[in-house]
Parts: C-alpha cells; structure tokens; sequence
C-alpha cells in the first residue's frame, strides 16, 4: 500500500513536471512571453501569495490550446464529434448559459440570506437574531424561569435529602463523620448551584465582548473603498451602477464602514463575492452573442472556433459558479451553526446546576462535563470562529491595500478575454474562501451536535471541491499524455460500451470506439501496416485492425480517401480496366489487382458476390463524384465488374501441341 | 411538589423526633454515669451531636422553605 502511494506520488509528480515544461513551452510559442518577464514574476514571487499567478495564467493559455486541438480532433476525425463540436458550438453554449443563470439567480439571493442570518447571530446587540432568541431580557427571564430555577430546585431538593440523612445518621452514630467527609465538598456545591446563573452569565457577556474584540481587529487595516453586497434586486428593478451576473437578478454594492465590526468583517469578505459576480456580469453573454451560431447554423463555417469560445464561457461561469457554491455552503453552515448555538445556550445554562453539582460530585461528573463543555464551545464559537475570519480577512485586505499588489495584477496581461482576465480575482476568491472554510470548519467541529448539522454541507462542499481537483487533475494528464486523444478516448470508451452508444456509433458492426480513441498512427505502428493498406483493406471490405467486419459506410469512407493516395489511384484504376474484359490492359489490370492484394492475402478471384458488390458500390461512388470516368464506362460495368472480380483468374491456355514430325514424302 | 412537601414533614418530624430522643436519652446517661468520666464523656457525645443533627434537619427545612414555601405551612 506504502509502496503504491509512493509510485503514485511519484507519477503525480513526473506527469505534473511534463505539464509545466509543456505549458511553459506553449507559453513561449504562442507568445504570452510577456507572463514569463522577470519584472512580473519578482513582483509576484515578493507577494507571495502571487507566486503562483503567472503559472495560472500559462496553465490557462494551456487549457485553451488543448480545447482547441480537441475541437479541430474531434471534427476532423469522426462524423460524431463534428456533431459533438456543432452541438456544443451552438445548444451548448445556451445550455451553458442556463444552468448558471439558473444556479446563480438562486444562489446569490441564498447568500445574502446566510450573511444576513451570520452577522444577525455572531452579534448580541439589539435588534439581531441572537438578542431576539437568546441575549434579550424576556428570553432571559423565560429559561431562568423555567428551566434553571425547576433545576436549581431538583438539585436543592437532592441536598436537603442529603442533609436529613446525613442528620439522622449524625444523630444516631452520634460522631462528625458524615460532617467531616462531606461538609466543605456540600458547602461548595451549594454556593455553586444556587449562583449557577449568573457564573455562565459572566461566561456569555465575556464571550460577547471577546467576540466583538476579535472582529475589530480588522478596523486597524485601512480600508480602501471597500464595498459589500448590500441587497438582491431583480433585474428589471435594479438601479444604475448594480452588478447583474445573470439575467435575472442584480447585486447592490455599497460602501461599507467599520462601525459594526463583525457586520463589517463578515461582508467584507463578500467584497471577493461582489468582484468575482462582476465577473460574471462581464462574461455573461448577450441574447445576440449567445444565440447567434445557433441561428447561423446554416453558415457555421467555424464550428472549432465557437466551440473554444462555449469551453471558455463554460469555464468562467463554472468558476464563478464554483466561487458561488463555496461561499453559500460555507455561510449556510456558519449561519446553521451559530443558530444551532442559540438552542445549546439555552439548554446548556437551563441546566447549570446539575453542571455545577457535577463539579463536587464525582460520580455525576463524566455526564454533568459533557454539558460544561458544550456550553463552553456555543458561548465562545463567534470567538472561535471570529479569530481565522478577522485574522484572514485583515491579511487579505493588507495584500490588497499593498502598493505593488495592484500593479503586479495590471501587468499580468492575458491574451484572451473572458475567465483569464478574472484569474487575479479568482485567486483573491479562492483565499477568502479557504481562510473561511478552514477557520469555520475547524470550529464547528470542536462540537459534536453542531458537528453534526454541518456535516451534511462540510461534504457537499469537499466533493465539490473534488471536482475542482478532477478538472485538474485530467487538464494535467491531458496535457501531458497527449492533448484531446486521452480526453477523447474514455468518454467514447465508455459510450461504446452501452446498447444506445453500439447504435449511434455503429459498434455492432466495428469498434468505431477504438478507431476514434485511438489514432491511425498507434494502429499502425502496432499492425506494421502502411497507410495505403490500411485504406486498400478498407476498399476491400476487410478488418481494419482485427477480427472486425467493416460496415459498408466505412469502406465508402476508406475508399474516398483512398482516392488521393498513389495507391488509391493506382487501385482505382486497375478496377475500372477490370470493368471491361474486352480491354487489352485488362490482363495486366488483373495483375496489378492481384499484385495489390497480395499484401492483404486475397486473391482476385476469391471474391464472393457480396464482396463484390460491396467493391462496386465503393467504385460507384468513385464515379459519381468523378464525372470525367464516367464516359469511359461501358454501361452494363457494374455487372462486368462483379463477373471479373468472381471469376478465377485463367488459366494460361497450355502451348499447342507441337505438330507431329512430319516425315518429308519421299 | 405536594407529594415531597408531604413526605418531607413526615421524614423532618421524624428526624426531629430522634433528635429528642437522643437528647433526652443522654441526659439520661449523664444522670446515670456515676462519676465516670469516660460515660459521662460519651453520653454528652451524643447531646452535642443530637443538637448538631437537629441543626442539620433546621437547615435541610430551610432549604426546602426557600423551594417551596408552602412545604411547612410557612405560607
């Protein structure tokens, strides 16, 4: 198992090493030399959050080399992938463009919702979530009420209960036993029961104030024009300067001020949000852009091109999608939390004075602890969760507000539109939402119940991550292993293997899979076969590669591009000098056929009608698509043609008999 | 809390009850020590720890008052 990891890791380096030598080399070569100047790279290298943003930047330009030799592949190999590119082109783009709509125009009002919901219950200040559930007046009065007097008053009555036997025992034995065993552990508990509300009560306040400390924090890191989402807005509603990421809805953004801090804080974190659906009100394609080769398609002359162009539009919204995701999963379950925490509070200190019985008596201990420290972890969780938030958003803010963090960006210039322009932003995004998640994360897990509530969306939000893992992985082994021949090759594969993919390509008859997967130029090296004879023995009909039966479409196919091969032609016209017996080439055509066909182990006459017939049609369309054979046709040649091909070679007629020795007349 | 408030008056009358007892059981013993210092001692023991328990069983009551007023008929 050891062993298998390393030589994984081992492979994972080598072919991530292949990739970054080749992306490097398309870099320079497609002349992006300009990502690779010293100036840019020291720049970004004394960042060092930077470091990487010029390798991005070549990897992208990698990416879109590859999606363009896929497209030109694709078109230029199978009938199925022009479709697939022509699909992808035209449908694909719509269909692009509508799931982002879709998930974008639902996830952004959700986000705003969760930030809404974070900063209502990280705060105790009047008029929020929590001070309406939890740290008002009223609520107070509730759970001391009913819950912590109905307790203190169970644990008091367990100590009178105490007392009266330990005063009947006192009086009976007459001696200080009991007195002495249990008087001062006796005493302690009933100070600490019956002050078992106000204790945790300092707890909370202290907890609050700690909490808003660690959020200000973040008010000692100047802050230039920092702006946050500040309402949802359908578009046909929206006021001028209002981010639309979709066609639906829009985004206002508003100046935001450090007088709240954890308000403060925590939208300033969507200030990356703001920029990235920017983004996306930038990429977003107008009704002509996005309809027009669909509408056009009569005249798609460049089908590679627009499908390029549908891969990188898919690319921006999927990262801006991905971006979106991220950010509602990981507030939906710091809002989920920090509501949950509401409850725990109230139980938790409903129940202090069992918790503080518990500290005296040892054996109530284990489970009296258990509620101590659950208590523990909801009062200080907007702590907990407020420090890798502050602390990360002040380091965020401090590389942005950098004097040569925006220059850097500026000089990283890309050479196409669209999602590379955004990588910077994308990068500034990524790092918020991983110092969110870690930090959230990492809190939320301390404890078992709010553990459990945000498991659901902790997993939700690592697959995706996963496909973001995925995505690089196969850009990684795609560009290193051969650009579109092994992203081709397993989705055609795995077509190939079902009962709809044996109909649509034809499997029942060859393995067209294999032929699409794997390039002519492998199944040669390995057959030893020339291409002429691999085209010859599509003309005849036979097994391309292997024991296949070649479908009659192929054959058609093989035999036009045989057509431009030396012997294609040579092929070609040898077959139309068999038409006519009555030709004097025909015995030499007849020999050259042969000649021909000795490389593929079929003799002339050998052909059966339906092989024949097969060679025929073949022939026939030869002749239709070139008029100028036409005329020299006898018209009944396609019979002459099946005859010839049927019939066994003659035999040479054997010299005549020599005439008998005449004997001269006397 | 009606059927503790019961029990308890019976389970307090009885400690008290035994306090007494106890009392009275060692002034006996005094009355009866003879002189012996070590009787004496013991019976005077148990006057003193009677007291103690029946200060115990006052405070155990209070206890209880302050739960529920009404427990001892204090309300």
């Amino acid at each position: 198992m050891r062993k298998h990891k390393y030589r994984s890791s081992i492979g994972k380096c080598v072919c991530g090493g292949i990739a970054i030598i080749f992306l490097i080399s398309i870099a320079v070569t497609h002349g992006t030399v300009d990502l690779l100047s010293t100036a840019i790279i020291e720049k970004a290298h004394a960042l060092g959050l930077l470091a990487q943003a010029p390798l991005w930047a070549i990897v992208a330009q990698g990416i879109l080399k590859f999606i363009r030799d896929t497209a030109l592949w694709l078109a230029q190999k199978a009938f199925f992938g022009l479709l697939l590119v022509i699909f992808i082109a035209t449908l694909g783009r719509i269909i692009v463009w509508t799931i982002y709509t879709i998930f974008v125009s639902i996830a952004v009002p959700l986000i705003f919702i969760m930030i809404k919901i974070v900063e209502s219950t990280v705060s105790s200040a009047n008029g929020t979530i929590a001070y309406f559930l939890f740290y008002s007046p009223d609520i107070q009065s509730v759970i001391h009420r009913n819950i912590w007097t109905v307790s203190r008053n169970a644990v008091n009555i367990g100590f009178a209960a105490v007392f009266l036997f330990g005063a009947i025992m006192t009086i009976i034995k007459a001696n200080k036993e009991f007195i002495d065993r249990y008087a001062l552990k006796f005493l302690a508990a009933i100070i600490l029961v019956n002050f078992s509300w106000f204790i945790p009560g300092v707890i909370v306040d202290a907890a609050s104030i700690g909490t808003r400390a660690i959020f200000s924090l973040s008010a000692h890191v100047p802050c230039n024009n920092c702006k946050a989402i500040t309402g949802v807005i359908l578009r046909t509603l929206a006021p001028p300067g209002s981010i639309c990421p979709t066609a639906l809805i829009c985004v206002k953004i508003d100046p935001i001020g450090a007088g709240n801090p954890a308000n403060y804080v925590v939208s300033g974190l969507t200030t990356f949000l703001a920029q990235i659906l920017q983004q996306g009100a930038t990429l977003n394609p107008d009704a002509a852009t996005l309809f027009e080769p669909l509408l056009n398609l009569g005249i798609f002359t460049s089908p590679a091109s627009s499908f390029t162009e549908t891969i990188e539009l898919a690319m921006g919204l999927f990262l801006i999608m991905l971006g979106t995701g991220s950010y509602l999963i990981i507030l939906a379950a710091l809002a989920l939390a920090f509501i949950i925490r509401l409850p725990i509070l109230w139980i938790t200190m409903g129940f202090m004075p069992f918790v503080a019985l518990g500290f005296v008596a040892d054996s109530i201990k284990p489970f009296t602890d258990k509620i101590w420290k659950k208590f523990l972890s909801a009062a200080f969780m907007p702590v907990m969760a407020g420090i890798p938030i502050a602390v990360g958003f002040i380091a965020l803010q401090s590389i942005q507000n950098a004097p040569g963090t925006a220059a850097a960006l500026n000089n990283i210039t890309l050479t196409t539109n669209g999602v590379l322009s955004a990588l910077p932003n994308f990068l500034f995004m990524a790092l918020s939402i991983i110092i969110l998640w870690m930090g959230v994360f990492a809190v939320l897990q301390s404890d078992e119940y709010i553990g459990m509530g945000s498991a659901a969306i902790k997993a939700t939000g690592q697959k995706l991550g996963k496909i973001g893992a995925y995505g690089y992985s196969a850009g990684t082994v795609a560009l290193s292993g051969g650009f579109g021949v092994a992203m081709a090759k397993r989705p055609l594969q795995a077509l190939s293997r079902t009962e709809r993919g044996k109909k649509w390509l034809g499997a029942d008859k060859i393995n067209v899979a294999s032929m699409l997967a794997i390039p002519a130029q492998i199944m040669r090296t390995r057959q030893k076969l020339s291409p002429d004879q691999i085209l010859a023995n599509a003309w005849a009909g036979k097994p391309l590669f292997g024991a296949k039966t070649i479908s009659t479409d192929k054959a058609a196919a093989a035999a036009k591009e045989l057509k431009e091969t030396n012997l294609g032609k040579q092929f070609q016209q040898t077959i139309l000098t068999l038409v006519n017996k009555s030709t004097p080439e025909y015995k030499e055509a007849r020999k050259e056929l042969q000649r021909i066909l000795d490389t593929l182990a079929i003799k002339v006459g050998d052909f059966d009608r339906s092989t024949s017939e097969q060679i025929v049609d073949s022939v026939k369309r030869i002749v239709d698509a070139d008029t100028s054979i036409a005329g020299n046709l006898p018209s009944d040649w396609q019979n002459n043609l099946i005859i010839n091909l049927t019939t066994p070679a003659p035999t040479t007629p054997p010299p005549p008999p020599p005439p008998p020795p005449t004997t001269p007349a006397p | 809390m009606s059927y503790v408030s019961a029990v308890w008056k019976w389970l307090i009358g009885i400690g008290v009850g035994l306090a007494l007892l106890r009392i009275v059981i060692g002034g006996i013993e005094i009355m009866n020590s003879g002189g012996n210092p070590g009787l004496r001692t013991t019976a005077k023991d148990h006057i003193l720890w009677a007291i103690v328990g029946l200060l115990m069983l006052i405070f155990a009551g209070t206890i209880l008052s302050t739960i529920d007023p009404s427990a001892f008929g204090v309300v």
